[in-house]
């Protein structure tokens, strides 16, 4: 069976004061249909940047320059603008970190869910308002007849985005990207934002592609998981597996470095140094100036993704397992 | 508090393995070829002010004749100024006086108006400014509608008024709209120490236990200087403009001294035969306010973080 | 409590809504309303709650950095609140306070080595330069920074490293307590952990006292000993930590636990949503300010607030299911 979403070995880069640098490399995952993937990883790491390349949003001073994008098999790199066009906000629909910025302060709610659905439905504007009240039904947003009619800054945060989880869904997208919905939320409306995630997944059939820093999210929420670090997908699988047996250091170093509620920890164990910035981006593993386990073999050449099991690759010399018997 | 000499840190990287870097070969642009080629207008900007500068300080090397001999054959035989010539470069006026040494000499008193009534702007200004912004409340708000009669207020009546009482010369003129220009500075200073005080630096030094003196004049009047350097850059072109404003009116600079408002005024009557007297003074304005409000704007790009990349 | 380093009492601030060209005072938001609680010599404190809770406010205030409009804090039996500029001066190099945002924190202008000078010259600590360069390298090396690199701008530092210089900033005037606003939410996990860490080995090393913010229950469960959770600018329970998030009181603590997702995916847990959004604190709810959003709300809770009553030993809680 072919797959909804088909991201493979795709470059994006920014042109800098020094050229053009590549923000991701080498990024390739697949999303079927109805599944939730996740792509966690530090700041910094090309999580946005990956999520951007697939809706085509890059800014002025990015281009993709390697790689496919296949979206029902249509190669979204190749797509004509008027062609992506059609798709986003239609097929693909996308929802932001910053509830305060993403919404249009100066129209209605109600104005900005019928847009799409004028667009892409040719409904009336008639329709579209009808439509719009039961998307911001759908979404737990009560008075929803008042609030079409307010404008962004009087709601709260959850509010908000739960208006851009209605405005996502207006047109019934098969794939929804949500990058980072909650970090700027409380926990509590964390909470209720995932639980309102989970039953629009089920209820709609509809692939999300989750972009987050917590592993507790991408525990609660995807079926598979992307790692990334410095640019790159240093880890993939499916989450009980990735979870249960963790391979690439800089995944067991991540997991280990979250303090727990269930349990007291003496120390935490941490992973030494930072994210190398990508002047000083070493040549091979880039993990390796922060590995316990680094060898002159990391050092001179860089590992592909590595089976660990079915379905779970690493990217790392490890598990290689004739490197390891040395 | 004795500092133990275990070190208990993680060490910053784990390895002394010699890393090799995977985009070696990328290197930074100098900041400056970056700001032009960005900005290269700022360049423009930056050489009109520098010939504006070199002209006003050389003037008595670089004007061919005094501007204010009034030569017997800089003039036609029916009384009429000369157009540019041979020996007159840029013709002469109706007294029989050479326009190009005038023009370089009027430099000066641009020049000179220009700057100090910036810099009186600046010292008046800044001061207020940074007390209304970081004191607040009653202060601040005092300031600010006095502030607001100031800038509501017909500014160029009120120079014209205060210069007539006065007495018409180069340091009132300068003192006038330096006096009247404080307001605007002291409003921008004001918005910026609001934005810095905000900053969790301030509040460290305050928690640190940094007295006011300390906070307004070692912590917060250092980063707000940016944005007071390319205001003062814009206000001395718009200074220069006011002062040919009211020497064309008659109460800025008083003849002889040669000054490009004046020259302007002086030609304004016989522009219909003579329209080189307005031509001259007005392109050297011209050029003199535009270098300064490239530069400004050049300054702008340089210490705005985001947009030199 | 006589072991009480610091003891807040009843402290409130009230931030003036104001309007009109005149400003007058419409109304007030009360951003801290009656907070009391102690902090034993050595221990640390933690203070969660969800964003603008009153968190900050209640560390700044204890520090006056800005001004209680009520209540007192003792910090080693002295009234802070009732000190003058130049008492308060003297006090501030025994109570220090680090910041959230490794980025606003440190002045753009001053190299590392300016920053941490800045408090020695303050308060007149050391009588000449190479004396101060000296204790800076220590301080640097105390908070696991290269001292080759004192002569570099903050915007040269990455977030955790920026974080270590203003620990290392608020260590030079060797305090005894130190105020930890959210010290770790701006960074990465991984560096997260390690400054955990170093917070914690300062501490065993120099006996310090830590009221440590933070919204996250994880982190907050992992440093404290005990922890006072806050919601709308009031105490609604506090225990040792332990017990805390075993035995969770007050129904908005439950609340907040179950909603803390658990990296991992096998777990099952019962989880409690609770419905609507944080009130605001310029408009508070009557009674009990939980009570709109209470899953477990009595008649009683809409009209009278509930006490702050020590229901089991050391474990206080404000709610009247517990009367
Ligand atoms: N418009 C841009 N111009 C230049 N560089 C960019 C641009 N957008 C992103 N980058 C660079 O690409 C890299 C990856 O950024 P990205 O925003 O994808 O990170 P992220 O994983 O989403 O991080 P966060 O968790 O902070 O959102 C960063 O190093 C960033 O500096
Ligand atoms: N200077 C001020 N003037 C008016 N209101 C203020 C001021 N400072 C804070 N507040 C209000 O007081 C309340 C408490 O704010 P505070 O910053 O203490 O919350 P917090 O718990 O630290 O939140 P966060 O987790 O977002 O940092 C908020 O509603 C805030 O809007
Ligand atoms: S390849 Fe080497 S350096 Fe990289 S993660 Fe694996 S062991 Fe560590
Ligand atoms: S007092 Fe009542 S409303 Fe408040 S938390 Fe307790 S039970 Fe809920
Ligand atoms: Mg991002
Ligand atoms: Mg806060």
């Amino acid at each position: 069976m072919s797959s909804l979403l088909e991201v493979s070995g795709i470059k994006t880069s920014f042109l800098t004061n020094k050229g053009y640098l590549p923000a991701i490399e080498d990024v390739s995952f697949t999303l079927d249909k109805g599944e939730v993937l996740g792509i966690v990883g530090e700041s910094g790491c090309g999580k946005s940047v990956t999520s951007l390349s697939v809706m085509q949003l890059l800014s002025a001073n990015g281009k993709i320059q390697q790689g496919s994008i296949r979206f029902e098999g249509k190669d979204l790199v190749k797509l004509p603008d008027a062609e992506m066009r059609k798709i986003r906000g239609n097929d693909i629909a996308m929802i932001f970190q910053e509830p305060m910025t993403s919404l249009n302060p100066v129209h209605k709610i109600g104005r900005q869910i019928s847009e799409s659905l004028m667009l892409h439905k040719g409904m009336s504007r008639a329709q579209a308002r009808v439509k719009a009240v039961d998307l911001l039904k759908s979404v737990g947003i009560p008075r929803a007849e008042q609030i079409v009619d307010e404008y962004p800054h009087r709601l709260s945060g959850g509010m908000r985005q739960r208006v851009m989880i209605a405005i996502a869904m207006a047109c019934d997208p098969k794939l929804l990207i949500a990058d980072e919905p909650t970090t700027a939320l409380d926990v509590t409306i964390q909470a209720q934002i995932l639980d309102l995630m989970r039953k629009i997944r089920q209820e709609h059939n509809m692939a999300i592609l989750l972009i987050t820093h917590d592993l507790g999210v991408v525990a609660e929420m995807c079926d598979r998981v992307v790692v990334m670090y410095a640019g790159k997908v240093v880890e993939q699988g499916t989450v009980k597996e990735i979870f249960r047996n963790p391979s690439h250091p800089y995944t067991v170093g991540l997991m280990n470095s979250i303090p727990k509620l269930e349990e007291r920890q003496a120390r935490l164990p941490s992973i030494p140094g930072n994210v190398p910035s990508l002047e000083l981006m070493p040549k091979g593993c880039r993990f390796a100036t922060r590995c316990e386990f680094v060898t002159d073999k990391c050092i001179q050449e860089e590992p592909t993704l590595l089976p660990v099991e079915e379905n779970h690759d690493a990217r790392c010399w490890l598990m290689k397992k004739e490197e390891v018997a040395i | 508090m004795g500092m133990a000499e275990v070190n208990m840190q993680e060490p910053e990287t784990p390895t002394k393995l010699e890393v090799q870097l995977a985009y070696a070969d990328m290197k930074e642009s100098n900041k400056l070829l970056r700001l032009l080629k960005a900005y290269p207008l700022v360049l423009v900007g930056g050489i009109l002010v520098l010939a504006l500068v070199i002209i006003a300080v050389f003037a008595a090397k670089l004007a061919p004749f005094n501007p204010d001999t009034q030569f017997p054959n800089g003039l036609a035989m029916t009384g009429a100024p000369l157009p540019p010539g041979h020996v007159f470069k840029m013709g002469t006026d109706d007294l029989g006086r050479d326009v190009m040494s005038r023009v370089i000499w009027g430099s000066q008193v641009s020049l000179e108006v220009g700057l100090m009534a910036s810099m009186i702007s600046l010292f008046i200004g800044t001061p207020l400014g940074i007390i209304s912004g970081y004191y607040g409340k009653f202060v601040d708000t005092v300031m600010m509608r006095i502030t607001d009669v100031f800038l509501a207020f017909p500014f160029i009546l009120f120079v014209v008024a205060l210069v007539a009482v006065l007495k018409p010369s180069v340091s009132n003129v300068f003192i006038a709209i330096g006096v009247l220009g404080w307001p605007l500075t002291a409003r921008i200073v004001r918005g910026q120490v609001l934005a810095v005080k905000e900053f969790e630096y301030v509040q460290a030094a305050k928690a640190l236990g940094a007295g006011s003196f300390r906070i307004l004049f070692r912590i917060i009047l250092p980063n707000i200087m940016a944005p007071v350097i390319v205001l003062t850059t814009l206000n001395i072109g718009n200074n220069m403009l006011l002062e040919s404003v009211l020497s064309f009116l008659g109460i800025g600079v008083q003849p002889p001294t040669p000054s490009w408002g004046s020259m302007l005024a002086e030609g304004q009557a016989v522009f219909q035969y003579a329209p080189w007297l307005l031509y001259y003074p007005g392109f050297a304005l011209l050029l003199a306010v535009l270098g300064f409000n490239l530069l400004g704007d050049g300054l702008r790009e340089l210490f705005n973080p985001r947009r030199v990349r | 409590m006589t072991d009480a380093l610091l003891s807040v009492n009843d402290l409130k601030m009230h931030f003036p809504i104001r309007k009109g060209i005149l400003r007058r005072t419409v109304g007030y938001v009360r951003a801290v309303d009656g907070v009391s609680f102690d902090v034993k010599a050595g221990e640390t404190f933690g203070l969660v709650g969800e964003s603008g809770c009153g968190k900050t406010t209640t560390g700044r205030s204890i520090l006056r950095l800005i001004e209680p409009s009520g209540g007192q804090v003792f910090f080693n039996g002295k009234n802070v609140t009732k000190l003058s500029g130049t008492e308060m001066r003297k006090i501030r190099s025994e109570m220090q306070i680090v910041f959230q945002d490794p980025y606003g924190s440190l002045n753009p202008r001053y190299t590392v080595q300016q920053t941490l000078e800045e408090p020695m010259i303050i308060h007149n600590l050391y009588a000449d330069a190479s004396e101060r360069k000296k204790r800076v390298m220590e301080l640097l090396e105390v908070v696991g920074l290269s001292t080759s690199r004192m002569n570099r701008y903050p915007h040269e530092f990455s977030g955790g490293q920026r974080q270590r210089i203003g620990i290392a900033r608020a260590l030079a005037v060797n305090p005894k307590l130190i105020i930890a606003d959210e010290p770790v939410s701006a960074l990465d996990v991984s560096v997260q952990s390690q400054v955990l860490n170093l917070l914690d080995d300062l501490q065993k090393e120099f006996h310090l006292t830590y009221v440590f913010i933070a919204h996250d229950l994880s982190v907050v469960k992992h440093i404290s000993n005990r922890v006072g959770v806050m919601y709308l600018g009031k105490m609604v329970e506090l225990a040792e930590s332990d017990r805390l998030y075993e035995k969770p009181m007050h129904p908005y603590t439950q609340a907040l636990l179950s909603a803390v997702p658990i990296p991992n995916p096998e777990a099952k847990r019962e989880r409690i949503i609770l419905q609507g959004d944080l009130p605001s604190p310029a408009n508070p709810p009557s009674g009990c300010y939980f009570h709109p959003r209470c899953q477990s709300c009595m008649d009683i809770c809409k009209t009278t607030a509930p006490e702050w009553k020590e229901i089991e030993p050391g474990h206080f809680a404000a709610c009247h299911l517990y009367n």
